[in-house]
This record gives C-alpha cells, structure tokens and sequence, in this order.
C-alpha cells in the first residue's frame, strides 16, 4: 500500500513525462514562433524554448527538427560569421514558414481554448 | 578552443562520423558544423575542459544523435527524388542503416530490374528479332531470351512473336509504376517510425 508521499511523487514523475509530450508534440509551433521576430542559432532558439526550465531533450536534436522544417521550405539557414567569433547558423522564417506559424497558432489557440473549457470545473474545485 | 576541448569536440564528431556513414558528406559535415558551433556557444568563451564536457553532455550522445539524424536525412532525400535512378541512390544509402532499409533497397532493384527486363523486350525486338521472344522449349521449360546468346533457333516454340513489344512496353511501365508505389510505401513506413524515435527521445 503506498503511502501518500509516494503517489505524489509517482504523481510528479507522470506528470514529468506528459509535460514532456506536450512540449514534444507542440515543438514544431514553438521553434517557428520563436523564429517570428528575428533569425536565430541554434543555442538561442533552444534558450526561447526552455524559458527557465531545463529541457530534459538532448540539445542536438533540435537540428533534425529544424532540418525538416528547412526541406519543408518553411525556414531557411545561413551562416554568419560574427566578427570577434566563430559562425553561427542563423535560422529564419520564409513566406511559408511565416503563413504556416500564423495557421498553427491560430489552431493551437482553438484546441487551448477548448481545453480550458472543460478543465475549468476541475481548477474551481481545486481550491 | 583548447586543444583538450579540441580532441573531446573531435573525438565526439569521429563517433558520429562513425554513426552516420550512410549519410552524404555534405549533410555530414553540415550537421557536424552546427554542433561545433553550437558546443562553442554553449561552452562560452575560454571554456575549461569540465565546461567543454558539459556542453558535450547536454549536446546528447553521439547514439541519440545518430538514431534521430541519420533516418530523417535519408527519408527526406529518398522523398524529394523523381528519377528511378535518384531513388535507387537514395535506397543504397537506407539499405546502410539495418536490415529494413535493406530490403527496401532489394525490393527496388528487384522491381526495378523487372521493368527494365520489360522494355529491353521490347526495345530489342526490333532489332534481333529471331533471337528475341519467350520460348516453350521442348523440356517443358520457358526461356526469356533478349537478344543474346546462342543465336541458333532453341528447340521449341516462341510463344509471343509480335506482341512481345506492346506487352514489354505496357509491363515495363506497370513494373516501373508498381515499384515507385513500393517505394512510397516504404518511405512512409520509415517516416512514421522515425517520428515515434523523435518523440520517444
């Protein structure tokens, strides 16, 4: 029989994983709106993502995601030298990429929206 | 970057080099730029060996890396080709990454071979027309000739004469088409499970 404390913590840990799916399956949103005002390298887009907290991913595989995302013409990369450094690969939104961000936005907005519908009995009771 | 850090950032980059030889060099070299440039960003400026390590760790095993990298890129190429022959290409490259990628690839140049058996039939004929055909041979076997070999008549009766042109041509086209189809299908198979290694990781 388990006691409290451990199902809260089995709570935390489960709730962990699903975090991690969501932020998994919203990702291709996420590095297209981190993209809207400015190019970006790799590094900086990963610090807009994790806004504080650590992403459990290994870094380097936000280059395939933003390698498909290229091939799907929805971004497109150039390498910028900075003048005391080393080059960086600066990332940037096409016409497309721009389009698509907007049409996945707007339907993550809905799908948001309807969640919160139905999880807000859940928040009033809560306290 | 220090030398040390140099031979950390290098030995990783060996590895997956390593990893990654199914991939063309220039996709190979690109993505081992980016993770340069990335490990020197993350490391920041006059790195110690630890903030070296870290920044290596946080990159992600050079196995994640692999794993996710190394199919995305292939599929991706192996989709945009047009040709018979780019796909084939794109093919050999999958049949590198494991025994699904390679029967993909036999699939392909099995079908493949088949439509090109098809049109020679029918490109041939008119040619060498006496020594190009489908024989019903006296052993009850059947023997496919294009052209070559022995050009002495084989006992026993060719079975299409003519016919052996439309039939090639039409076959060849429904071979060729039937593999693309093949093909596709494998793409899409493979696409779908790389993405559940995506997300899985």
């Amino acid at each position: 029989m388990q006691t409290d404390e451990a199902l809260h913590e089995e709570d935390q840990e489960e709730i962990r994983r699903w975090e991690t799916q969501l932020r998994k399956g919203s990702l291709d949103l996420a590095i297209l709106a981190s993209l809207w005002d400015e190019p970006l390298y790799g590094l900086e887009i990963l610090k807009r993502l994790a806004d504080g907290s650590s992403l459990a991913v290994p870094e380097g595989t936000i280059y395939p995601l933003l390698a498909r995302l290229k091939n799907d013409g929805l971004v497109e990369a150039q390498w910028i030298t900075a003048p005391a450094g080393h080059a960086r690969k600066y990332f940037s939104l096409t016409q497309a990429g721009r389009h698509r961000a907007r049409m996945m936005a707007l339907a993550w907005t809905r799908f948001v929206q309807s969640l919160d519908r139905l999880a807000a009995p859940l928040l009033s009771e809560a306290k | 970057m220090k030398i040390d850090g140099f031979d950390r950032f290098e030995n990783f980059a060996q590895e997956l080099r390593r990893r990654l030889r199914a991939l063309p060099p220039e996709d190979l070299e690109e993505l081992i730029a980016e993770l340069r440039a990335h490990v020197q960003d993350s490391a920041g400026p006059n790195p110690s060996d630890e903030d070296l390590a870290t920044a290596l760790e946080r990159l992600g095993s050079p196995a994640d890396l692999a794993a996710v990298y190394a199919i995305d890129r292939l599929l991706a190429r192996a989709e945009e080709s047009s040709t018979p022959w780019q796909l084939l290409r794109s093919f050999v490259r999958l049949a590198a990454t494991g025994v699904a990628g390679f029967s993909a690839f036999l699939g392909l140049a099995i079908g493949y071979l088949i439509a090109l058996s098809f049109f020679l039939a029918a490109l041939i004929k008119p040619f060498f027309p006496s020594r190009t055909g489908l024989w019903h041979l006296a052993d009850d076997s059947y023997s496919l000739r294009l052209g070559l070999g022995d050009p002495s008549m084989p006992m026993g009766s060719e079975l299409l004469g003519w016919a052996i042109v439309p039939i090639g041509l039409v076959g060849g086209l429904v071979a060729a088409s039937l593999t693309r189809t093949f093909a596709r299908a494998c793409l899409a198979r493979f696409r779908k499970s790389t993405n559940a290694r995506l997300a899985r990781n």
